[in-house]
């Protein structure tokens, strides 16, 4: 039979401190570790950059979300990977959504003629899209605060890869920007 | 106005084909209902309406820059039966007195098809016959019960014979459709041959309806030997644009906005052997009548005077011969040429009646002088009436290699100001192209 020895009071109140030492300590730690941004290698961020379809990474996806300088370089192997960049805007243009030209490619945004609220976006490859570079499969918009966004596109075909929208796809107000960055791959 | 209810017999049922729009997009695209989402179809639906890649353009066109929107009622997800569907909802839209409506209750004529249509018109067959009657078995008889008689149409041949031959519901007409002229004829859709422009057409076989045959020899016999008239084009038929009417034989006024004259043109004259012709003085250009349909174009070779050269020409000092360039055929001019040519006067002819009208010049070879700067008010911008002179010139270096010359005209004239990209904004349009060429 075991016998167990109960703790006097003072033993009691010694354990009772020493227990919620312990706890406060564990919690002021956990706190730290959850403040502190997750570590992203730099090959991390570079396989899923240039993925065609990368596996979804919510650990890097809030690393982006919250370091400016981490999306700087993210953006940057975007950018590496492309086929296309569509950077300049059409300035003179009056349109509510500009035109954007870029080496080889073009894309414009036309209300639909026949159902409001509803828009047309067209991205006309040069030559056909029958060149040396890949038929574009992603349109990526990086906009101001270097946040950047995919969006998967149809096949081109006769060279124009064509979709239609409502007015309230996310797509819009990136390609009403003239800041925001179009990249095809 | 005749209102129809098109449906495409597909395995999975009967998809309405509920409206067909212009967009300013490239590409046409098969849309699902009023939404947003393109169907997988969508490249061959822009394939079978694309100018020179299917008989919708062919056959109905020119249609002005941009695609068309054509809205289903339910997917379509592969396969190419919808296209005899497609065809026959275009050619409603494109009939004067017929429409497309989206509510079968409003319908006037409710038709279910399947089938192929080639190039040429021609319905090709697609298999799956029963198990699409199947599908649609259940609405063809609602439809009977409630009084009203759907068209069934197919191909002719197997697939006619296999529908026949899988029981279809007693009181549904069926037919067995061997090319979309005798269908639209036997659906009381007007549709008349369009001579493919003046563009060559490829290796394929070429098929006429009879009655464009002889639609083509009636509008040959009628025109003048310098014109070309859209007479015998679809467009014709379903715009309601000025009628043809005889303006006055005379110099083309200053003011643009001349008013008709009621005399009438004398009868147009049959072609010649232009080189057997003696030369048409200056004076006389002018008077060479006007064609019974306007509005018409027309080609005038300026060669220069004997014992002068091209420079007087040019400059002014010395009056042009003028000499009609007769059709070698339908929208195409006979070649020009000699050592005498200085240059050519496109004549455009618009009638009493004021329209917009556009005018493009597109040099596919050599070298014009003038090319640029076409009549001011040919812009489409304005109304304009009357006759429209446009002189080009021949370069020396062209002569002097002896370079040839080829390009085309188009007139584009409608009720509305013209302008790229316009979608149903366009109003009525017709357009007529002519092709010509200058030889060494």
């Amino acid at each position: 039979m075991i016998e167990i020895k109960m703790p006097d009071d003072a033993e009691l109140a010694a354990a009772r401190e020493r227990f919620a030492e312990l706890s406060e300590s564990r919690t002021l730690l956990d706190g730290v570790a959850k403040a502190q941004p997750t570590a992203i290698s730099a090959g991390r961020l570079y396989a899923h950059a240039v993925a065609p379809n990368p596996v979804p990474d919510t650990a890097l996806d809030a690393a982006l979300e919250g370091n400016l300088a981490l999306r700087r370089v993210y953006r940057g192997y975007l950018a590496g990977a492309a086929v296309y960049r569509l950077g300049e805007v059409i300035a003179a243009s009056t349109e509510q959504i500009p035109p954007r030209r870029g080496d080889g490619c073009r894309i414009t945004v036309e209300p639909s003629q026949a159902e409001a609220g509803q828009y047309i976006v067209i991205l006309e490859l040069d030559g056909g899209g029958e060149g040396a570079r890949a038929a574009p499969g992603t349109l990526l918009l990086c906009d101001r605060d270097d946040r950047c966004f995919r969006f998967a596109l149809p096949s081109p075909h006769r060279g124009v890869i064509q979709f239609i929208v409502t007015a309230e796809d996310p797509i819009l107000p990136l390609l009403r920007d003239p800041r925001t960055e179009a990249l095809l791959r | 106005m005749t209102a129809f209810a098109i449906f495409v017999m597909t395995t999975g049922g009967l998809v309405q084909i509920q409206r067909i729009t212009r967009e300013r997009a490239p590409l046409s695209m098969m849309v699902l209902g009023r939404g947003s989402e393109r169907l997988p179809v969508s490249e061959r639906y822009d394939d079978f309406v694309y100018p020179g890649g299917g008989p919708v353009e062919r056959f109905l066109g020119p249609f002005p820059d941009g695609g068309f929107r054509l809205e289903v009622s339910g997917p379509i997800d592969s396969g190419d039966s919808w296209q005899l569907a497609a065809f026959i909802a275009h050619a409603v839209l494109a009939a004067e007195d017929c429409s497309l409506c989206r509510e079968v209750e409003e319908a006037d004529k409710i038709v279910c098809l399947t089938g192929l249509v080639d190039f040429d018109g021609a319905v090709g067959g697609v298999g799956h016959i029963p198990e699409k009657l199947h599908a649609v078995e259940a609405r063809l008889r609602e439809w009977v019960a409630g009084g009203v008689a759907p068209l069934l149409a197919v191909p002719r041949g197997a697939d006619h014979e296999r529908l026949l031959n899988a029981d279809p519901p007693e009181g549904v007409p069926i037919l067995a459709a061997a090319n979309v002229g005798e269908l639209c004829q036997h659906l009381g859709i007007a549709l008349a041959s369009v001579e493919p422009t003046s563009e060559p057409v490829s290796g394929k076989p070429k098929r006429r309806w009879p009655y464009a045959a002889l639609l083509f020899v009636l509008a040959a016999g009628t025109v003048l030997l310098f014109s070309q008239t859209p007479s015998n084009d679809v467009a014709d038929i379903k715009a309601p644009l000025p009628a043809p009417k005889v303006v006055s034989i005379s110099p083309p006024p200053p003011n643009p906005e001349v008013k008709p004259d009621a005399k009438p043109a004398p009868k147009p004259r049959m072609p010649g052997n232009d080189a057997a012709k003696p030369s048409v003085s200056r004076q006389a250009v002018n008077a060479i009548p006007l064609p019974s349909k306007l509005p018409a174009l027309g080609v005038i070779e300026r060669h220069a005077p004997p014992g002068q050269g091209c420079a007087q020409i040019y400059f002014g000092q010395a009056e042009a011969d003028t000499r009609p360039v007769p059709l070698a055929a339908p929208g195409r001019f006979k070649s020009s040429g000699g050592d005498s040519l200085c240059g050519i006067l496109l004549r455009i002819e618009l009638g009493g009646e004021e329209l917009y009208a556009m005018v493009a010049l597109d040099i596919e070879e050599g070298r014009l002088v003038g090319a640029l700067r076409p009549p001011p008010d040919l812009s489409g911008r304005r109304l304009v009436t009357g006759r429209r002179d446009w002189a080009l010139d021949l370069p020396h270096r062209i002569r002097g290699d002896r370079g040839i010359v080829r390009y085309r005209l188009t007139l584009t004239i409608s009720d509305r100001p013209i302008r790229a990209g316009q979608g149903e904004d366009a109003g009525q349009r017709r357009s007529i192209s002519l092709r010509h060429e200058v030889l060494p």
